[in-house]
């Protein structure tokens, strides 16, 4: 089961980086998205899969009877997905106020910040 | 049903109230921020309470350092957990000393807000995000898990997404989705560095993986997890080849909003990347990894410098010449004895204050004039003497010019890479810092020395009118902060002592891993 998963997390990262490396906002969004999700899905399976057997511990032990899920794997990735959620919204208003007021959503021709004619000094004064 | 004794995984009893302390210097701002954001209609009073929090925060982030200084490393577990079950808090040297850094470093930029952020501005949450700005950083100094490392990167990542686009126009827009795509991507990286650290050894809390890394071989998956971390943490930290997205984007903000950046984010990063490699992966400290991480350090170095020379905005040249001091840091972190990690620590120290002080100065300077375009400065030494006596002050900081706190830890740095004949960064250091007097000095002449342009004097006294009844103030934190670094350029000796047992604790990791599991013996 953990083989197919992490096949599975390498195509992610793959597409993803594919679309990271796009010059368009919009597919580089997606990239991220799809990192994002990727990640989680590599948390969860380095954390290693067990079937059917959740973490909990009847009232009153102290020690589950059986060996459980590892529960510690889901409680990193609800972390994460909160925290990619959130930065994913926020980017994702940024692009489009950028491309709303820069008028494109091509990187290579987002020059404002970085206007591409030279500047020089003048030699002396 | 069997009992079973908790004894070695929690604590019976309630954890002590002083070692809640070590928590002050993040929740001192966090409760800040929150009560700012209840208070958002009053905005007139942010500045005061996030000053009176702050001062509170320096003096408890000093506490912490004597503390630190008087007992050794401090650890406390949340909720009674023991490590490395738990979620530890680690304060050792290095974190002590860059969290009262950085605390220092806000209280200036706060102090600069008083009058650079309009009250507009204040509502969209100004302070509030400075503050949590710092919350962000300082978890970052003194966690010691390094999940909850990760997770302390996005808070004061999310923090500065909000601060960076704070005003909204279209340069800022730009700039702003280089630094969030890019900050996003560098944290994606290091969330899947731990998520494979995680899968490899199982425990997520610093001091007990040192101990499980530290007999192993340097080899296999360690090796993708340490590049990983490398790459991760470089992005960050602004390194060469991966520094692109800061200068494109540290010009771009609120000044008041760019010194912050500069004095504290990209700090965090090679404060990362020093922790990884001495105490997390202490093999991969020790393998060729570190000679890859020397040339990335000089790399970043040359490129940095080379650059600054090259521009006429005066924030993008102070943005590489920051690029340029993490070049230095990087070379320290890399050779990795004890001398040369001093020097890294204390450069760090030097570098948080300096690099606030210059994108301050250049506010002062925007102030009065308008505009920070080098091919239009000119004649600021005539009508405006203390400020080019306060410029040329801090380039003498940053050039590393003795008596000031720039010149200690490059000597040392430089005698270091001299004394384990690592000569490529003695020229790299050497080299870079030249460049640095060049693009400071010219900076100088062009802004200062150069007489009033004939069609800028009216601009000039249009601009004189403009000023605001801060004005004055705004002077304030800059000279804080070049008295700071002179103090520390005089007598360099308190600092360098707590560099060098911050460095020890790094080289020899026992103190560390006892702080934390001490209690559970």
């Amino acid at each position: 089961m953990e083989s197919y998963l992490s096949i599975l997390v390498g195509l992610y990262f793959a597409c993803s980086v594919y679309l990271l490396l796009s010059q368009s906002l919009v597919r580089i969004l997606i990239g991220i998205a799809l990192l994002g999700n990727g990640v989680n899905l590599l948390i969860f399976t380095s954390g290693r899969i067990t079937r059917g057997v959740p973490p909990i511990i009847e009232k009153g032990a102290k020690v589950a009877e059986a060996s459980i899920a590892n529960p510690l794997p889901q409680a990193l990735i609800l972390t994460a997905i909160v925290i990619s959620f959130a930065l994913f919204a926020f980017v994702l208003v940024l692009s489009y106020r950028a491309y709303q007021e820069i008028g494109t959503d091509d990187t290579a021709k987002m020059r404002i910040a970085e206007p591409i004619e030279p500047s020089h000094l003048p030699k002396g004064y | 049903m069997k009992t079973i004794s908790t004894e070695g995984a929690m604590l019976q009893t309630v954890t002590a109230a002083i070692d809640w302390y070590i928590l002050a210097p993040v929740v001192i701002p966090l409760v800040t921020a929150a009560i700012l954001i209840i208070f958002r209609r009053s905005v007139g009073l942010h500045p005061y309470i996030a000053l009176l929090a702050l001062a509170g925060n320096i003096y408890a982030s000093f506490e912490l350092l004597m503390k630190v200084k008087l007992e050794g490393p401090l650890a406390m577990t949340m909720g009674n957990w023991l490590p490395p079950f738990g979620i530890t808090f680690t304060a050792d040297f290095l974190g002590a000393i860059l969290t009262l850094t950085s605390s220092l470093a806000v209280f200036c930029v706060a102090l600069y807000g008083m009058g650079d952020a309009s009250s507009r501005e204040r509502r969209f949450g100004f302070y509030p995000l400075i503050l949590t700005l710092l919350v962000g950083v300082n978890g970052s100094f003194l966690t010691g898990d390094i999940f909850n490392l990760y997770v302390w990167f996005e808070v004061f990542v999310i923090s500065s997404f909000g601060l960076i686009v704070l005003g909204g126009t279209r340069k800022q827009l730009d700039g702003a989705v280089k630094y969030c795509f890019l900050s996003l991507i560098a944290t994606t990286l290091f969330l899947i560095a731990t998520g494979y650290l995680y899968g490899l050894y199982g425990t997520l809390n610093m001091a007990d993986l040192s101990k499980i890394v530290a007999p192993l071989k340097f080899e296999g998956p360690l090796v993708v997890v340490s590049g990983l971390f490398l790459l991760a943490f470089s992005m960050k930290a602004a390194a060469f080849p991966l520094y692109f997205w800061l200068p494109a984007s540290y010009h771009t903000p609120k000044i008041v909003v760019s010194a912050l950046f500069a004095g504290l984010l990209t700090k965090v990063g090679a404060y990362s990347l020093l922790r990884t490699f001495t105490i997390i992966l202490p093999v991969a400290g020790d393998s060729w990894l570190m000679g890859v991480m020397f040339y990335v350090g000089v790399g970043t170095a040359i490129c940095g410098a080379l650059g600054a020379v090259a521009q006429t905005d005066l924030r993008r040249l102070f943005s590489f010449l920051l690029v340029a001091s993490i070049g230095f840091m990087l070379i320290g972190i890399s050779i990795g004895t004890e001398t040369a990690l001093t020097a890294t620590i204390f450069y760090m120290v030097h570098s948080i204050l300096i690099m606030t002080a210059l994108f301050l100065v250049a506010g002062v300077i925007y102030e009065h004039r308008g505009s920070l375009d080098l091919r239009s400065l000119s004649g600021m030494n005539k009508d405006l003497p203390f400020l080019s006596l306060l410029f040329l002050g801090l380039g003498f900081v940053a050039m590393g010019f003795p008596p000031f706190s720039g010149f200690w830890p490059k000597f040392v740095l430089i005698s270091e890479t001299i004394k384990q004949e690592a000569y490529v960064g003695t020229f790299a250091i050497i080299f870079s810092s030249f460049l640095s007097i060049i693009s400071l000095g010219r900076a100088f002449a062009f802004g200062f020395w150069r007489p009033l342009t004939p069609n800028a004097e009216d601009e000039v006294a249009a601009q004189a009118k403009k000023l605001s009844v801060y004005s004055k103030l705004q002077y304030l934190p800059v000279l804080l902060l070049m008295i700071l670094v002179t103090i520390v350029g005089i007598a360099p000796g308190f600092l360098f002592d707590l560099s060098s047992m911050g460095a020890k604790g790094l080289v020899d990791t026992s103190s560390y891993i006892a702080a934390v599991f001490g209690g559970a013996s």
